[in-house]
């Protein structure tokens, strides 16, 4: 386990507590979206590339844009 | 939470804890053990199939009939969400000015249109390499629809509504599912379905791996198609069309 994979690990930690204790809903979809880019990184890390990317995709992209509509459907991305 | 819930949950954390430090513990080290089909597929994937990625050969080749079964996952969820979407909204009546689309800031009206060709091109990279290189039809499809939101984001609805057509976009998905299963019977002729009956070619150059490189490109673009469907139906629900943007 090289340090940059701990270093990664620490990291998702870190960042799924963060995004459980953000309350307001429009921040919330953002620090997911980050919590998915180091997600990416901690793959990426331990050799797979492919998931990496697939993960860097639905993770950055569609969660966060689906998640925002929804959110602005609702009226609550105030 | 009341304090006996609170405290019947803590309970329970214990004892899953109790029970997952120690199995945790009993792994063995993190790349210590490789499985023996994943020593299989590292030794005869590349003369077998001629691919050097070979997570997509599993993916195209080697289990092309599970890739088969995912696309079909994602086909039924674009059907389910145009149903949903669209049967509630023929059924409630919004006044004609709400969700007119906003005005959107400068920062976003001068990056997203440059990732709209960027992100165009890097999918479709992602897909065409995707027997060589790491990514794959599916990582590229993504792109593409996202470049697709990206001219939403940028120029305005109705911009990303003239590229996003319903019907093109139908038509793509369609024909990218269509396109697989069709690869996958004229393996027939090679014995099974799905069986590889194009030429392998050399290894490392971009026609080689037999239909590998085909499903990338169908798989990218059902893959792009079906989500950019999936991002009209969501923006419809918020913004129509009108309102002061290109």
């Amino acid at each position: 386990m090289t340090p940059f994979a701990v270093v990664c690990l620490l990291a998702v930690a870190g960042l799924g507590t963060a995004s459980v204790l953000t309350r307001d809903p429009a921040r919330q979809v953002l620090v997911v979206g980050v919590y998915g880019w180091v997600l990416a990184l901690l793959f990426f890390a331990l050799k797979a590339p492919d998931v990496a990317l697939s993960q860097l995709v639905v993770g950055g992209l569609v969660t966060p844009a689906l998640l925002l509509v929804t959110l602005t459907r609702l009226g609550r991305h105030r | 939470m009341s304090g006996l819930r609170r405290a019947a949950a803590l309970a329970g954390a214990a004892g899953v804890a109790a029970l997952l430090v120690p199995a945790v513990r009993e792994l063995p080290a993190v790349g210590s053990r490789i499985a023996d089909y994943g020593l299989a597929v590292n030794e005869l994937g590349a003369p077998l199939q001629r691919v050097t990625n070979l997570t997509t050969a599993v993916n195209f080749a080697f289990r092309a009939l599970d890739t088969l079964g995912e696309e079909f996952v994602l086909f039924t969820a674009v059907c389910a969400v145009a149903v949903l979407l669209r049967e509630t909204r023929a059924g409630e009546d919004r006044p004609e000015e709400a969700n007119l689309d906003v005005e959107r800031p400068p920062a976003a009206q001068w990056v997203a249109p440059l990732q709209v060709g960027l992100l165009a091109a890097v999918g479709s990279s992602l897909a065409l390499y995707g027997h060589l290189s790491p990514g794959g039809g599916f990582q590229g499809g993504v792109l593409l629809a996202g470049a697709l939101l990206m001219l939403y984001l940028g120029v305005g609805f109705g911009a990303f509504s003239r590229v996003a057509r319903p019907r093109l976009l139908e038509a793509r998905e369609c024909a990218g599912v269509a396109g697989y299963v069709a690869v996958g019977l004229a393996g027939l002729a090679g014995g099974s379905f799905l069986a590889n009956v194009l030429p392998l070619g050399t290894t490392g150059s971009l026609l080689s791996g037999g239909a590998v490189p085909v499903l990338d490109v169908l798989v990218a673009l059902a893959v792009g198609a079906g989500l950019g469907a999936i991002f009209m139906e969501f923006l419809q629900e918020v913004v129509t069309e009108g309102g002061d943007e290109g």
